[in-house]
């Protein structure tokens, strides 16, 4: 198992055991209540009947105070009732289903024949021993679904969350490994094609199969580069965007390239330095070669805008609408080659728009715009 | 000349296979999907297949259980070993890591070739005739001896012919990997192969890489 699938697991385990606790949480109060009402209803009968049974024994004739309450309580067989009485521990009357020992005074439930049953014991003023007895059937199946209800919700937000994490999780985790996967089909092309094209005997069509094949691929590998940065940023242990220092940047750009000049009259942007290194480093390599040795390359900095000039023999229209929509074109151009694409990807995940354009002086211009900058 | 079946969705690598193949003179059919393959094969006999694990439509490894009695050799991608297993246990002859080199794949594929009986025994070119089963060389009839390194330099070159080898690989392949020589020792079995079959217009010296026979 993955490193990625047993966090998972272990935070999907966490994540549903707090859920559960909540769920207990929540149900809890309301199972309470249920047993209350249950259990004062049966309360208030029993006082009731045990008051009337009181009196019934009273105003009975002497000596004829079992047969009477025999007869009261007789009454109310087939009520879902029964009741027990006794004297000194000895049964004078039951109607119960099954034998009870209770202490008096004590209420509680217990299951018979997997009926749920409801009973208070009580010793009357005359010494009788008092047990009562009742169905709790409709108590029994209200707790039971107030139960269910609770852990289906809980097992239906469980399943929900987890399914959700997964998938965030694989989206993250994944594709890295498919991507490398992916690598292969263009990197054993383009090995192949240059071994052929350096061993074997072609001819001219199959030469310029061959080339045309290796800068197909290329395109796939640099396609597929592109996803990989997008997807470092997807990453929650990368911090993709911050504040970034310009001067900075492109200092260190002209440490790399000696003809390089900036300007900078916007200090701090906000992105990712990587990324925003990587366009500029493309943009200004692509502007040296494109430059007469020696000729400087300016790099500038104004608010929500970067900008690279260079002042070489300018690039073709047709040129020109490759690097502004290398998306449109199927094959590699001669003009930026790889790069391009990738530049475009990155100014649109910082939310800015590259645009080549003609200088003043024939030379290319490179703007990239900022559109939803949040600091300038 | 064998006649191979290329099974292989990627378009570029399939088109590789095929370039390198009938450039050391197979003749090749490639086939994008494992229906595609198994289709071509009910159709006509194979000596040979290159099968890829991964296709669209079926596993690689559905093809070998439809296509029997064809020896195969199939392409997968570094570390699946699950693969390897479980292609030899159909019955595969050799496999191939992908991204693979053109050299290794032409040798592997000899090798499967000779090891079903599948491969030439006999190529002509000109005055010429070797006959590789007798080790019997003729030139305009007549028997021309060799020594078995020149016959096995010879042999190595017109299985690979129209690609270059370089010396490193001839010494390898000729003389065993365990050959300690010089790359001079495969300038000089040149030399007297040249001379001997009179084949100085087919065995050409390129430029910073090796020798290549060509037809």
């Amino acid at each position: 198992m993955k490193l990625w699938q047993k966090t998972y697991l272990l935070s999907t385990l966490l994540c549903a055991l707090i859920l559960y606790g909540c769920m207990f949480g929540v149900t809890a109060p309301a199972l309470t209540a249920t047993v209350k009402g249950a259990t004062d209803a049966a309360l208030r009968e029993e006082k009731a009947i045990v008051s009337a049974l009181e009196r019934t024994m009273d105003q009975a004739p002497e000596g004829r105070a079992i047969p009477v309450l025999k007869t009261f309580l007789d009454y109310y067989a087939g009520t879902g009732l029964t009741f027990g009485v006794a004297k000194e521990g000895e049964e004078i009357f039951s109607t119960l289903p099954c034998l009870l020992d209770k202490a008096p005074g004590t209420l509680g439930f217990l299951r018979d024949n997997g009926q749920l049953h409801l009973f208070i014991s009580d010793r009357l003023p005359s010494g009788y021993d008092f047990l009562y007895l009742k169905e709790a059937g409709a108590t029994d199946a209200l707790l039971k679904r107030q139960v269910t209800a609770a852990a289906l919700t809980g097992t239906a937000v469980a399943l929900v969350m987890a399914a959700a994490l997964y998938a965030l999780l694989y989206r993250i985790n994944l594709p890295v490994s498919r991507l490398a996967h992916e690598m292969r089909t263009p990197l054993t092309a383009m090995k192949g094609y240059a071994e052929t094209l350096r061993d074997a005997r072609l001819t001219e069509e199959q030469r310029h199969m061959a080339a045309s094949y290796i800068a197909e691929e290329s395109t796939r590998l640099s396609d597929i580069s592109a996803r990989l940065l997008t997807l470092h940023n997807a990453r929650e242990e990368s911090t993709p965007f911050g504040p970034v220092d310009v001067e900075d940047l492109f200092d260190h750009i002209a440490q790399t390239y000696p003809t390089v000049t900036y300007e900078v009259h916007w200090p701090t942007l906000f992105g990712d330095r990587a990324m925003l290194s990587s366009l500029l480093n493309n943009l200004v390599d692509n502007a040296v070669k494109a430059s007469p040795a020696g000729a400087p390359v300016e790099l500038r900095a104004a608010p929500n805008v970067l900008a690279v000039i260079d002042h070489g023999s300018g690039l073709s229209d047709e040129a020109l609408n490759y690097v502004n929509h290398p998306s449109k074109f199927k094959k590699l151009h001669d003009a930026g080659g790889l790069g391009v694409p990738l530049c475009h990807q990155i100014a649109k995940a910082h939310g800015a728009r590259l645009t080549y354009t003609r200088g003043a002086d024939g030379g290319t211009v490179a703007t990239v715009t900022f559109y939803n900058s949040l600091t300038s | 000349m064998a006649k191979i079946l290329i099974v292989e969705d990627e378009r570029a690598i399939n088109d590789l296979l095929k370039m390198n193949l009938e450039m050391v003179g197979h003749q090749c059919v490639s086939a994008l999907t494992g229906r595609d393959a198994i289709h071509a094969a009910g159709e006509q006999g194979f000596d040979l297949m290159l099968l890829d694990v991964m296709l669209p439509d079926m596993e690689g490894f559905a093809v070998m259980e439809k296509v029997r009695g064809v020896p195969t050799i199939f392409l997968t991608a570094r570390g699946a070993t699950t693969d390897k297993v479980r292609g030899f246990g159909l019955g595969a002859d050799d496999y191939i890591v992908k991204p693979f080199e053109v050299a290794e794949l032409l040798a592997r594929v000899q090798a499967v070739l000779r090891r079903t009986h599948r491969a030439e025994t006999e190529y002509a070119i000109g005055d010429l005739v070797i006959r590789w089963d007798a080790h019997e060389v003729l030139l305009a009839g007549e028997r021309i001896d060799l020594t078995p390194q020149e016959f096995a330099l010879l042999h190595i070159l017109i299985e690979n012919r129209n690609v270059c080898l370089s010396r490193q690989k001839l010494l390898s392949e000729a003389w065993g990997i365990d050959f300690l020589g010089e790359s001079r020792t495969v300038d000089v079995h040149v030399q007297k192969l040249r001379r001997k079959l009179k084949l100085e217009d087919h065995i050409k010296t390129i430029y910073k890489n090796g020798y290549r026979f060509e037809e």
